[in-house]
């Protein structure tokens, strides 16, 4: 029922993909890869970050050119159009970063390209006009003259969508289009999928959230290793075998020993009264009130709290990259004053900031550099040299540990998937041995395989004695991980216990209440 | 069997057309350049002549010194727009001091302690613009081109506007001289591009400084000392400044306060051979 069910459901095939392989030095990305799709319909495309997924849209869009295999595409065999062409034909990419040019207004961006004309000029009361049309079409209640920029992402995303519109597609790839939409947003998209559906649109659908799959798509299909993995309705299919689809066996839900955690074992770091009142010049404008930790040896805590509650502030001010007014921090006992994250680094805490492609890694660089940069002094030889042989068994050390998949160590980072991006980063601070690891959001972006060698690995480095703080906003991952958690709310500590104390209801309850209201909402309970 | 072989032709041409392409992204500059000294080989037969390419070298060194400093800073997406005039001050302050230590000369020394100044001179100032970028947050276009005005004017002061010349022959050996033929000036670029090389490639500093260039925020989060290796940076990009200003007065034998005008884009003048070295210049860098 599952893997041989590729015939599509209804009316006519309007992409028929057989064969298609790619292959790059090193890697074959795609190999032997069948995919249909018809008119209307709502495809998933799943699959672990590395499985092909990308390459595939690249291919369908033009930006890439298979090696070998055919794509047929409203009956017609395609060869090697150009993106360009490759639009007009019907098929259009609205990529996770989108391609708004967003000092531009929305009617440019929406028309861009094809601009209505009078006498060679542009025609700006009918581009306006035309641009309105699109936009009640998506229900997108924005003034056409607004500048992109000005817009929020949900907002951004359906001017990518009028753009695909306003070029009559007949198909829209969607790469991940919900990884950075709130739930409200998520069912307004969805909506829209639907609605645009019945005029007979068709949609190639990337996400990462197995969960939306069975209320928006009709059919899915997995790719793993660049080969065809499966496909199905997943109306009629758990989530847990398409789980396993993708990673290719079962995932152990890792045992939770989390009560390794030796409760009374010592107090590594210790932050007393954070303060910072002022704004940063730095983006950030979130304040410091007081906040207070405590960090023992060999347990994993969490931080919880709404993204701008202060969570990520808190922790960049412990590792030295923001400043603090007023406060102390404590390392085993002793006071210690942290001004940069190479302070930090000095005393044995090393980081994995919150956005790795902006704060973490040099993306034109290659996985050697990335990976032994902070350490580079103890690679070094007669003090100024970089020694190449040390530096290489590191690069195998963690290529083993962490599995880490990569051609070779002169690949740049840039065309990892985002799971061994990751754990380059990863790598990065573990090279230094830290006696504390802090994690900002750690599996954000990454696939449910990766995720889960990510929670393994964060699990043994407490183990061996690691004081590891994690933040992330998926409570779930805080419960299975943290032997303590904390909460934060507009800049304050909310509370703290222990995981056998905790559940998804009482911690967001402190992380979204202020005290009175709590007291009124434990009555009503 | 046409439609076999047509198909067969399909595959592989496109990814012969991308080699291609990609060869001459490499290599493009190499084969622009083979391409004009065959042109000029054409015009004058002389031009492949071992005393006509010692000239060309001999003519380059000077912006193969300074463009080895620049690919430090370009590396860290800097810019340096003060080069040609530091390197007149550089240069100026050198030979002054030569000048008016009397008996110097004498001693065959004179070089050294012109060597010595310039050098100094030219780090510290490379030092100033660092700090000016790194403390104050202001923007290396902006700190440089008033770095561009300032060793200009203060050249100017220093000799009143006029050549300083008359230098010994162990000074001028540095611009004149030559080791079995090949000119000193050319041996000294030779050695500076092979340190800026082995720095780059095998040398922790060299890996900062790309990862500054790179990522300037990732860097500082790595545990990196982002401002230290932007001072470092702009210190070799102005020590380099003044050593290409020493050697210049050697050759010119004579320091002079409107010296290096315009090198910070580059661009060689007075002579007519101009392509032909930019081309040159071009695949120094």
């Amino acid at each position: 029922m599952l893997a041989e069910a590729t015939v599509p459901p209804t009316n006519v095939q309007l992409l028929d993909v057989r064969g298609l392989s790619k292959s790059f030095p090193g890697v074959a990305a795609l190999n032997g890869v069948a995919f249909s799709l018809a008119a209307g319909e709502v495809h998933a495309l799943l699959g672990e970050n590395g499985a092909g997924k990308s390459t595939l849209l690249k291919i369908l869009s033009g930006a890439q050119y298979q090696d070998a295999g055919t794509i047929k595409f409203a009956g017609k065999l395609l060869g090697r159009e150009s993106p360009l062409e490759r639009q007009r034909l019907g098929i259009v990419t609205v990529y996770q970063e989108f391609n708004l040019m967003p000092n531009l207004s929305v009617a440019e961006n929406i028309l861009i390209g094809r601009e209505p004309t009078k006498f060679r000029f542009v025609d700006w009361k009918a581009m306006y006009r035309r641009a309105r049309e699109v936009a009640q079409r998506l229900d997108l209640a924005v003034d056409p003259l607004t500048p992109v920029a000005a817009l929020s992402v949900a907002e951004q995303q359906l001017v990518e969508i009028a753009k695909a519109i306003n070029l009559q597609a007949k198909l829209i790839i969607l790469d991940e289009p919900t990884a950075a939409l709130s739930n409200r947003e998520v069912g307004r998209l969805h909506k829209l999928v639907h609605a645009l559906k019945r005029q007979n649109i068709a949609f190639i659908y990337v996400t990462h959230r197995l969960d939306e799959v069975p209320t928006i798509c009709d059919r899915f299909t997995v790719l793993r290793d660049g080969k065809f993995a499966g496909s199905g309705d997943p109306r009629q299919c758990a989530t847990g075998d398409i789980i396993r689809m993708m990673v290719g066996r079962d995932l152990e839900p890792s045992p939770t020993h989390r009560s390794v955690a030796q409760q009374s074992s010592e107090t590594v770091l210790q932050v007393v009264n954070f303060m910072r009142t002022k704004k940063l010049p730095s983006a950030p404008a979130i304040m410091l009130r007081s906040m207070s930790l405590e960090l023992r040896r060999g347990e994993i805590l969490g931080l919880a709290g709404l993204v701008g509650a202060g969570r990520t502030e808190l922790v960049r001010a412990i590792f030295g990259i923001d400043p603090i007014e007023s406060g102390q921090l404590f390392l085993q006992g002793e006071a210690i004053v942290i001004r940069s994250p190479r302070d930090a680094i000095r005393h044995g805490i090393a980081m994995v900031p919150e956005d790795r492609k902006k704060q973490g890694l040099f993306l034109n660089q290659s996985i050697r550099h990335n990976l032994s940069l902070s350490n580079l002094s103890k690679l070094s030889r007669l003090k100024y040299f970089v020694d190449r042989s040390a530096e290489n068994r590191l690069i195998e050390r963690f290529r083993q540990s962490l599995q880490i998949r990569m051609p070779n160590s002169e690949t740049p980072v840039r065309t990892l998937s985002g799971g061994n991006q990751q754990k380059i980063v990863l790598a990065r601070c573990l090279a230094l041995s830290p006696k504390i690891l802090i994690v900002d959001e750690p599996t954000r972006g990454i696939d449910v395989g990766a995720k889960a060698e990510v929670h393994n690995l964060l699990r043994q480095l407490a183990a061996t004695g690691t004081a590891v703080l994690v933040i992330s906003s998926e409570l779930p991952e805080l419960l299975s991980l943290c032997s303590r958690i904390y909460t934060v709310k507009e800049s304050r500590i909310t509370g703290q216990m222990v995981v056998e104390e905790a559940s998804e209801e009482k911690l967001m309850t402190l992380m979204t209440l202020a005290p009175s209201e709590r007291h009124t909402h434990a009555a009503i309970d | 069997m046409l439609t076999i072989t047509q198909a067969g032709e399909q595959s592989t041409s496109p990814t012969k057309r991308v080699e291609l392409i990609a060869i001459l992204e490499k290599f493009g500059v190499f084969l622009f350049l083979l391409l004009l000294t065959a042109f000029f080989q054409l015009q004058n037969e002389r031009f492949l002549s071992i005393r006509n390419i010692l000239n060309i070298l001999s003519d380059v060194s000077i912006y193969g010194i300074l463009s080895i400093g620049m690919t430090f800073v370009i590396l860290t997406s800097g810019i340096d727009l003060s080069i040609g005039s530091l390197l007149a001050f550089g240069s100026m302050c050198g030979a002054i001091a030569v000048k008016s230590w009397s008996g110097l000369s004498a001693t065959g020394f004179s070089w050294l302690v012109a060597l010595g100044i310039s050098l100094t001179v030219g780090s510290a100032a490379g030092y100033l613009h660092g700090k000016a970028i790194t403390r104050l947050r202001v923007p290396a276009f902006i700190v440089t081109l008033g770095g561009m005005t300032l060793w200009r004017g203060a050249t100017l002061m220093l000799s009143n506007g006029s050549p300083v010349s008359g230098f010994d022959n162990s000074y001028r050996w540095w611009g004149r001289g030559d080791i079995l033929g090949v000119p000193a000036l050319v041996l000294v670029s030779m050695i500076v591009a092979s340190l800026g090389f082995i720095i780059l490639r095998y040398t922790c500093f060299g890996r900062h400084v790309y990862a500054v260039g790179d990522n300037p925020e990732a860097a500082r989060l790595s545990g990196l000392d982002v401002d230290g290796i932007l001072i470092r940076v702009y210190a070799i990009m102005g020590g380099l400044t003044g050593l290409a200003g020493f050697i210049l007065s050697a050759r010119l034998s004579s320091a002079e306060a409107v010296a290096g005008e315009g090198y910070e884009l580059w661009r060689p003048r007075r002579h007519h051979r101009n392509d032909c070295r930019n081309a040159v210049n071009w695949g120094f860098t």
